[in-house]
């Protein structure tokens, strides 16, 4: 970050990538905000659960946004040399170890499973801080190392209230002896309590950050970096937790999406000799995602079903692999390494999108 | 320069064929997935994602013993989804296989640990099953819960009975007897095997 100049500072709102209310809208979070309630006032709960056009929702934001990474790492320049083994060989690893948990899936499928819930909404939480630091970023809001540090840690504060509801509600189950599972010691209410109060703590201490950066350096930290940290809590925060999965899981997924296109697009749009205009390049993008998400969620199960795997493990332990491939290309593909793609992008102005 | 790219493309040489090899397989497994449901629905792969297609498919066709094996599969991978539990339990029910039904209610407990009439059923298929130590967990666990369901006391009042705490069993029958005093279970219990205590 040495040699890099920095942005001339740019007030609340931010350097956004597009224009404020995109970008506060789909990669801030902003959407979300709006959606839910209206979900709630308009309709009853029982619209969440409308499976005629959930699956709708999801293959076009979630399954979408899981191949997106896929798309990206196969489409951004210098990928294949600076990661072969994710680029080359993960996807024939990945094959292999989902074969051996559908063969033993009986003993391993839930430890599987375990996996994928438990990483998701660490996953979420790190975009989120990853979001945040790159608007700060790009806003000339330079945070100290301190201050990122403390981000992270309030970031990924709803990750710890799933875990410990998660634990209690299964994991606790499978590693504690039924008698003292079901005693009379009351440590169900300790861990609600514990979940609550790192609920609160999720939703407060964003703000108190982001005072201590205005008082501390004159300087605000731009507010889309604060919403898309107290998007993502109130989705676990404020919701039960399934509600709140699946609605982390659509805008989440419109997030990245968002993210995804935009730095793809600005490396088309800069390469010498393109001679197409962003709007192609995007439409490119999203359908190739689409395509490749059916391909993955929707046909690949059969194929495991034609070698003789049951329904439940093939559908369950397919979606489970392709959540966890996700999540290892993604800790690799978003660094801001010097000379990568990325930083180009994060430093480069609005105009060019 | 060249030194430099030397061990890249190095690594490059070999993990192509590994890559050949895992986009092949992946093809193949999406081509024949398509296949797949083309043979076996007469059209593409939908949009919905799910599993319980094919054991509706099982159940429709009476084939229960089939069933419950796929059906502890789901349940167990799937264990934050209720209703994989309660599909599990209900074909369970239907085929008196006490083991599965065991798990279900287990899975259930999961994601209401504070249902005491769960609890209760599970502690009289575990009494059933001969598991008495898991099965006073239970019992004990249910009253405390809520003491005021006659049946939770019988239930508490037979194992004990089975495990030979004769004169707590009594205690346990009684207290039923006062909160429905129609229990006939409890009535023949203490009209019998508890006559003395």
């Amino acid at each position: 970050m040495a040699d890099r100049a920095t942005p001339a500072p740019a007030g609340l709102i931010g350097r956004c990538f597009v224009h404020p209310i995109f970008d506060y809208l789909l990669i801030g979070g902003g959407l979300s905000l709006i959606v839910i309630p209206a979900v709630y006032w308009l309709s009853d709960r029982s619209a969440m659960f409308d499976f005629s056009m959930l699956p709708w929702f999801i293959l076009f934001s979630n399954s979408a946004h899981f191949a997106a990474s896929t798309v990206r790492l196969y489409t951004k320049p210098g990928a294949r040399d600076a990661l072969p083994f994710l680029t080359m060989a993960l996807p024939a690893v990945t094959l292999g170890v989902l074969t051996f948990c559908l063969l033993a899936a009986d003993s391993v499928g839930r430890y599987v499973q375990l996996i994928y819930l438990s990483w998701s909404p660490y996953h979420y939480a790190a975009q989120a801080y990853g979001l945040s630091v790159m608007y700060c970023v790009r806003s000339g809001c330079d945070l100290t190392k301190r201050q990122k540090r403390v981000l992270w840690w309030i970031a990924i504060l709803p990750f710890f209230k799933v875990l410990l509801t998660g634990f209690s509600k299964h994991g606790a189950a499978w590693v504690v002896p039924e008698h003292i599972l079901w005693n009379s010691a009351d440590w169900r209410s300790v861990v609600e309590w514990s979940s609550t109060i790192l609920g609160y703590s999720a939703l407060v201490l964003p703000l108190l950050l982001f005072g201590q950066v205005w008082l501390k350096t004159g300087r605000s930290m731009p507010l889309i970096s604060l919403l898309v940290i107290l998007a993502n809590a109130m989705w676990f925060v404020v919701f039960p937790l399934l509600d709140g999965f699946v609605w982390a899981t659509i805008f989440h997924g419109v997030q990245y999406l968002t993210i995804v296109m935009i730095f793809y697009v600005r490396d088309c749009v800069t390469r010498p000799g393109n001679s197409r205009g962003a709007v192609y390049h995007a439409a490119y993008f999203y359908g190739l995602s689409i395509l490749l998400g059916y391909a993955l969620f929707n046909c690949l199960p059969f194929g495991f079903q034609v070698l003789g795997f049951g329904a439940a493990e093939s559908v369950l332990l397919v979606i489970a692999a392709i959540n966890i491939h996700h999540f290892i290309v993604d800790g690799y593909i978003w660094k801001l390494g010097r000379g990568d793609v990325n930083r180009r992008v994060v430093e480069g102005g609005t105009a060019e999108a | 320069m060249s030194q430099i790219n030397q061990p890249t493309q190095q690594r490059r040489s070999r993990s192509t064929p590994l890559f050949v090899v895992g986009n092949s397989v992946l093809a193949l497994l999406l081509c024949g997935g398509v296949g797949f449901s083309i043979y076996a629905s007469g059209r593409l792969p939908g949009v919905r994602f799910g599993y319980t297609d094919n054991h509706r498919r099982l159940l429709d066709t009476g084939r229960r013993g089939e069933l419950i094996p796929k059906l502890r599969t789901a349940a167990s991978i799937d264990f934050d989804d209720a209703s994989a539990q309660l599909q599990l339990l209900s074909t369970a029910n239907a085929a008196n296989d006490l083991d599965s039904k065991a798990e279900a209610l287990r899975g259930l407990l999961n994601h209401t640990p504070d249902d005491a009439e769960l609890h209760g059923e599970l502690a009289g298929v575990l009494l059933t099953t001969g598991a008495l130590d898991k099965a006073l967990v239970h019992s004990r666990y249910a009253i405390k819960l809520d003491p005021s369901v006659a049946w939770l006391h019988t239930t508490y009042g037979a194992v004990m009975l089975a495990m030979g705490r004769n004169r707590e069993a009594a205690v346990s029958y009684r207290k039923a007897l006062r909160l429905n005093p129609k229990s006939e279970p409890a009535k023949r219990a203490l009209a019998y095997p508890l006559r003395n205590f």
